[in-house]
C-alpha cells in the first residue's frame, strides 16, 4: 500500500466480519487532510467498527487501515497524541473536578493549547471547581470538546457528539466547534445522524451503508443527485421495479411523490410515458436526501 | 501517569477510608477481647478471605467501570504507554488496599506491642504485609478477570487459591505471594491493551496466559469428577454411603474402632498366638493415635493453634515467642508483664534457656515441638524437658498414655516411655522400646496399640493420600513387640482403595505435567516437611491413559488449530503443547484462540473513492 500523507484516513479493502455478518465490506476510503468530513450511515452501517479499527481497538478481518499515515494497529502513544476523539457518552472521570481533569490532560499532551481550551469552554457556564459528575450533558459535551481541541490534534474524530443534547446545547456545541481556531488547524471527522448539523458543518459527506462506501462528495453535490418528482398519475402508476433510481415513493392526496437518484429530465419523460398527466420537479433537503438514500435498502421482512 | 494515579486515589479515597475504619474497628474490638496474635489458623484464614474478596471486588469494579468500549477507548487513547496507564490504575488500587487492609493491622499490632504485655514477634509484623499481598493478588485477579477475554479470564482466580495449599511459611510465604502477584501482574499487563480480547502473538505472553487457563480447565474437569460421586450416591453404590463399607478397604480401615482394626489386621494371621491376641484385644483397651500433619515452624505468621497456656495457680498466661524462643508471661487478671521462661535449669534469659523450636501445649500435661516434649511444673513454675527424640527425627504424635506407658510417635518410629517415671519425676525419660515404621508417616493414617502381658500388639495403617492419588498401595501392618522391645511382623494386608483407580488418579491422567506443576507450586519456597510423604509412582494403566489423553489432545489440536488464526510456528507450538500437557491444553487452545475470520466471497479489486 502506498503511503500518502495527504490522507488522514486511508483504508483499502477493509473488511470486518462478526460471525456471519460483515460489518465492513471491502471498504476503500481515503479522507484527505483538512476540512470537516461527515460520516453518516444507518445504525449497523459500520461507522463504530470503522472507528474502532482506525483507533487500533479492534483488528480487521482483512484489508488495511491507516490513520495519519500509520498502520492503525501499530499506533504509538505519540501517534495518539495527534488524534483527538470525542464519543457520544463523553466519558470523563465523574469524580474529578474540571480543573483537575484539565490539569491531567495538560500534563499528558505536549501540544496543549490553553487558548483553545479557554475559547471552547467559554461557551459554557463551567466552573473549574465543579465536579465533572455535576455537569449537565451539554456542559460535559462542551468540556470534552474543549479538552480534545486543546490537545492540538491533527485529526479530531467526533463520534455522534451531540447525541442526546437538547437544541440549545447542540447549537452551543456546534458554535464552539465552528468558532474555534483550533478546529481550523485540524481535520475533523464528524459522525452524526443529525443532518442539519452536517449541513452546517461538513465540507465533505461520506455515506456508509452495510459496511460499504456509497458516497463521498460535498453535501450539496449529493443533494443535487437526489430529485423529488410529483406526478399526477391515474391508477397505480408505473411498476416500482421499472422506476429508474428510485429511492422512495409515496402517494399523497392522489399524487405520486418519487425521490430518485441521479435522474435528469429523462425521468419526466419516463413518468409521462407511464401516464402522468402533470409532472413537477423540486429540490430536496440534505436530510431528506440522505434519509431516502439510507432507507432504500433498509432490511424488511421477506414477505413484505 | 501520576495524574491518573492521583485521580484513582481520589476516586476511591472515601471507600478506602471507610474500609480502613471498619477494619480497624473490627480488629480493635477483637483485640480488646482476645490476643489477635494467638488465634488459630482458621481465624487468620477468615480474615485473609475477607481481604482477598475486598481486593477482588475493587479489581472487578475499577476495571469494570473502564471496560465498557467507550470508556476503554477514552482510557487508553492517550499519549501514555498502555503499561504506564495500567501501572497508574493498579498502583492506586494497591495503595488503597494498603490503607484499607494493612494499615489497620499495623495499628492493632502497635497497640498490642506498646500498650499490652502480649507477645508481638517479628512474624506478627509480617501479617499486615501478607494481608496486603493477599488483597493485592485478589485485586489483580479481579482486574484481569474484568479486563481479559471473558471466555477464560476467570482462570486468574485460581492463582490466589495457591495460598491455601502452599507449604511455605513466614518470609517464604511472602515470597510465594509475591510470585503469584508477579504472575497476575504479568497477565494483566498482557491483557491491558486496546483490544484485550485479542490473543497475544508473543510466545511468552501466550504461555503466561495459557498456564492458568489450563490449570482452570484441569481444576474444572477434576471438580466435575465429583459429579461421578453424586451419581454413585444417587444410585446407592457409593462406598462412603453404603451401610457397610467394602470389606478390606480404605473406608473400613478409616472408620473402624481400634479393637476392630487390630482384629481385622490379624484376621488371617497364622501366628500360633493369633487366637490369644484376639481374645486379649477383645478384653483390653486399645489406644489409637492419629499422626500430626503439621508442626509449628519458626517465624510462621499464623498458628496451628494458640501457642499459649495459663498457669492457674499463679494466674499467669504463658505465650510462646518466636523471637525469644521462650515463653513470655503476663498476668491473666491484671495483664501485666511477668517475664520470660526458658526450658533449662537456669531459667535465665540466656541463650541456653531457649527452646529448640516453637513449642505449643498439647492436651493437659505436655507441651511439644518438633524435637522434644516438655512438662510445666505448676509447683515450681518451670519447664522440664521430658522426652527428647533422636537427632534427625521429628514429632509426629505428642506424648499420651497408652496403658501403663507413654506413647510418642516420631516420623520414623513409635516410642514407649515408662509411665511411672513420667508421673513421678521431672527428668528426661529414656524410651523403653522403639518400634520402627515400615512406611512413611505422611501415609500413616492411624496407629492402634493394645498392651499385652509382655509387650504390645501394634497396627500401623497406611491409607493417607489414597484418594488424592499420592498413595497407590495402602496396607495395614501388625507387629508383635515383646517385653524387650523386639518387634516382628505378624500380619500385613493390602487394603483396597474402594473407588476406581482411574477416578482417584484422574488428576494424573488428565495431565501429568499440570499435576507436577501443582505439586511444585505447593512446595514453592517451602522447607522439606518430614511429616509429608512423597507421592508414589502411578500405576501403569493410569500412565497409559494419560498417554492416550495426550495423544488425543495432540490430534485434537491439529484439527482445531486448522480452523484458527495461527502463524505456522505458533500452530505447531500449540500442537506440541497440547501433546505434552494433555486435554487441559486443548481446552485452553479452544478458549484462547478465536476461529479464523474469513470473508464469504473474494473481494473485488475496487478502486478507492477519493474526495
Amino acid at each position: 500500500m502506498n503511503i500518502d500523507h495527504d490522507y488522514v484516513i486511508e483504508t483499502r479493502a477493509l473488511s470486518k466480519r462478526y460471525g456471519r455478518k460483515l460489518a465492513l465490506d471491502n471498504l476503500d476510503l481515503r479522507i484527505p487532510r483538512g476540512r470537516i468530513h461527515a460520516i453518516v450511515g444507518a445504525n449497523g452501517a459500520g461507522k463504530s467498527t470503522l472507528f474502532r479499527i482506525l483507533m487500533g481497538f479492534m483488528p480487521q478481518t482483512a484489508g488495511e487501515a491507516r490513520i495519519l499515515g500509520k498502520d492503525s494497529q501499530e499506533l504509538t502513544p505519540a501517534d495518539r497524541s495527534r488524534i483527538g476523539f470525542v464519543n457520544e457518552e463523553h466519558t470523563l472521570p465523574n469524580w474529578m473536578r474540571v480543573a483537575q481533569v484539565m490539569a491531567m490532560q495538560k500534563h499528558q499532551y505536549p501540544r496543549w493549547n490553553q487558548r483553545a481550551f479557554d475559547g471552547v469552554i467559554g461557551h459554557y457556564h463551567v466552573l473549574p471547581e465543579q465536579k465533572v459528575g455535576q455537569l449537565s450533558r451539554g456542559e460535559r459535551a462542551g468540556f470534552n470538546l474543549a479538552l480534545a481541541l486543546a490537545q492540538g490534534p491533527e485529526l479530531l474524530v467526533l463520534d455522534e457528539p451531540t447525541l442526546g443534547l437538547d437544541v440549545v446545547a447542540k447549537r452551543a456545541f456546534l458554535e464552539s466547534l465552528l468558532y474555534s481556531n483550533a478546529a481550523d488547524d485540524c481535520t475533523v471527522i464528524y459522525c452524526s445522524h443529525q443532518m442539519e448539523e452536517i449541513e452546517r458543518v461538513a465540507d465533505n459527506l461520506i455515506i456508509l451503508e452495510r459496511g460499504q462506501l456509497k458516497n463521498m462528495s460535498a453535501p450539496e453535490e449529493f443533494t443535487a443527485r437526489v430529485s423529488h418528482w410529483v406526478a399526477d398519475v391515474p391508477f397505480k402508476g408505473p411498476e416500482l421495479h421499472t422506476v429508474p433510481g428510485l429511492l422512495e415513493v409515496q402517494r399523497l392526496d392522489g399524487l405520486h411523490h418519487y425521490l430518485v437518484l441521479d435522474q435528469d429530465d429523462g425521468f419526466e419523460r419516463f413518468l409521462r410515458e407511464a401516464g402522468a398527466r402533470n409532472v413537477q420537479s423540486m429540490p430536496v433537503s440534505l436530510d431528506r436526501a440522505v434519509n431516502a438514500f439510507l432507507a432504500k435498502n433498509h432490511a424488511a421482512p421477506a414477505a413484505a | 501517569m501520576i495524574d491518573l494515579f492521583k485521580g484513582e486515589l481520589l476516586r476511591f479515597r472515601l471507600w478506602a477510608a471507610a474500609a480502613a475504619i471498619i477494619n480497624v474497628a473490627v480488629l480493635g474490638f477483637l483485640s480488646r477481647m482476645v490476643d489477635m496474635a494467638q488465634q488459630p489458623l482458621f481465624v487468620y484464614q477468615v480474615f485473609a478471605a475477607v481481604y482477598a474478596v475486598a481486593g477482588i471486588l475493587l479489581g472487578l469494579y475499577q476495571m469494570g467501570s473502564y471496560r465498557k468500549p467507550n470508556h476503554w477507548l477514552n482510557l487508553l487513547h492517550r499519549p501514555l504507554h498502555r503499561l504506564r496507564i495500567a501501572g497508574a490504575l493498579t498502583g492506586a488500587g494497591s495503595l488503597l488496599l494498603l490503607v484499607a487492609v494493612a494499615l489497620p493491622i499495623v495499628l492493632v499490632a502497635l497497640y498490642q506491642d506498646t500498650m499490652t504485655a502480649r507477645v508481638v514477634d517479628m512474624r506478627h509484623w509480617l501479617l499486615p504485609v501478607a494481608a496486603w499481598l493477599i488483597a493485592v493478588s485478589g485485586y489483580l485477579a479481579g482486574a484481569y478477570a474484568m479486563v481479559g477475554n471473558r471466555r477464560y479470564s476467570f482462570a486468574a482466580f485460581l492463582l490466589p487459591n495457591l495460598f491455601m495449599y502452599a507449604q511455605a511459611s513466614g518470609m517464604a510465604m511472602l515470597g510465594v505471594q509475591l510470585v503469584a502477584i508477579a504472575f497476575l501482574a504479568a497477565m494483566l499487563a498482557i491483557a491491558f491493551k486496546p483490544d484485550p480480547a485479542a490473543p497475544s502473538r508473543n510466545p511468552a505472553a501466550v504461555l503466561t496466559i495459557a498456564l492458568p487457563v489450563q490449570l482452570g480447565a484441569y481444576f474444572l474437569v477434576w471438580m466435575l469428577g465429583y459429579g461421578m460421586e453424586i451419581v454413585w450416591t444417587a444410585t446407592g453404590t457409593h462406598p462412603l454411603n453404603a451401610p457397610q463399607p467394602p470389606k478390606g478397604g480404605y473406608i473400613e480401615a478409616d472408620r473402624a474402632e481400634g479393637k476392630d482394626m487390630l482384629l481385622l489386621g490379624i484376621e488371617n494371621s497364622r501366628d500360633p498366638d493369633a487366637a490369644l491376641w484376639r481374645e486379649q484385644v477383645a478384653l483390653s483397651d486399645v489406644y489409637t493415635r492419629y499422626p500430626l500433619r503439621n508442626l509449628p515452624h519458626t517465624g510462621e505468621m499464623t498458628n496451628l493453634q494458640p501457642m499459649e497456656f495459663t498457669d492457674g495457680d499463679r494466674n499467669i498466661t504463658w505465650v510462646f515467642s518466636h523471637d525469644r524462643m521462650r515463653f513470655v508471661g503476663y498476668g491473666a487478671l491484671d495483664k501485666r508483664a511477668r517475664g520470660e521462661l526458658g526450658v533449662d535449669e537456669a531459667q535465665a534469659a540466656g541463650s541456653s534457656a531457649e527452646f529448640p523450636a516453637p513449642t505449643m501445649p498439647f492436651a493437659a500435661d505436655y507441651l511439644y515441638n518438633a524435637h522434644a516434649a516438655y512438662q510445666y511444673d505448676d509447683g515450681q513454675g518451670r519447664f522440664y524437658e521430658r522426652i527428647r527424640l533422636p537427632q534427625g527425627e521429628v514429632m509426629a504424635s505428642p506424648p499420651e498414655p497408652a496403658g501403663d506407658n507413654i506413647l510418642v510417635l516420631s516420623d520414623r518410629a513409635a516410642y514407649f516411655y515408662p509411665g511411672r517415671e513420667a508421673a513421678n519425676g521431672l527428668d528426661v525419660l529414656q524410651p523403653l522400646m522403639r518400634v520402627p515404621m515400615s512406611g512413611q508417616v505422611g501415609n500413616l493414617s492411624r496407629m492402634d496399640v493394645v498392651e499385652l502381658l509382655d509387650g504390645y500388639l501394634i497396627s500401623y495403617t497406611y491409607t493417607w493420600g489414597v484418594w488424592s492419588g499420592e498413595l497407590q498401595h495402602p496396607y495395614q501392618q501388625v507387629l508383635r513387640v515383646d517385653g524387650k522391645g523386639q518387634a516382628r511382623e505378624v500380619a500385613r494386608r493390602g487394603l483396597s482403595i474402594d473407588l476406581p483407580s482411574l477416578y482417584t488418579n484422574r488428576n494424573t491422567w488428565l495431565s501429568p505435567v499440570l499435576r507436577a506443576i501443582c505439586l511444585g507450586a505447593q512446595d514453592l519456597f517451602a522447607a522439606k516437611d518430614p511429616l509429608r510423604a512423597k507421592p508414589e509412582p502411578m500405576p501403569a494403566p493410569v500412565l497409559w491413559l494419560a498417554g492416550v489423553c495426550c495423544l488425543l489432545s495432540l490430534l485434537g489440536a491439529v484439527w482445531l488449530s486448522g480452523k484458527q488464526a495461527h502463524s505456522p510456528r505458533g500452530r505447531w507450538a500449540w500442537v506440541l503443547l497440547c501433546g505434552v500437557v494433555g486435554l487441559p491444553a486443548l481446552a485452553s487452545l479452544w478458549l484462547m484462540v478465536p476461529r479464523r475470520e474469513t470473508l464469504p466471497i473474494a473481494a473485488p479489486n475496487a478502486q478507492p473513492v477519493a474526495a
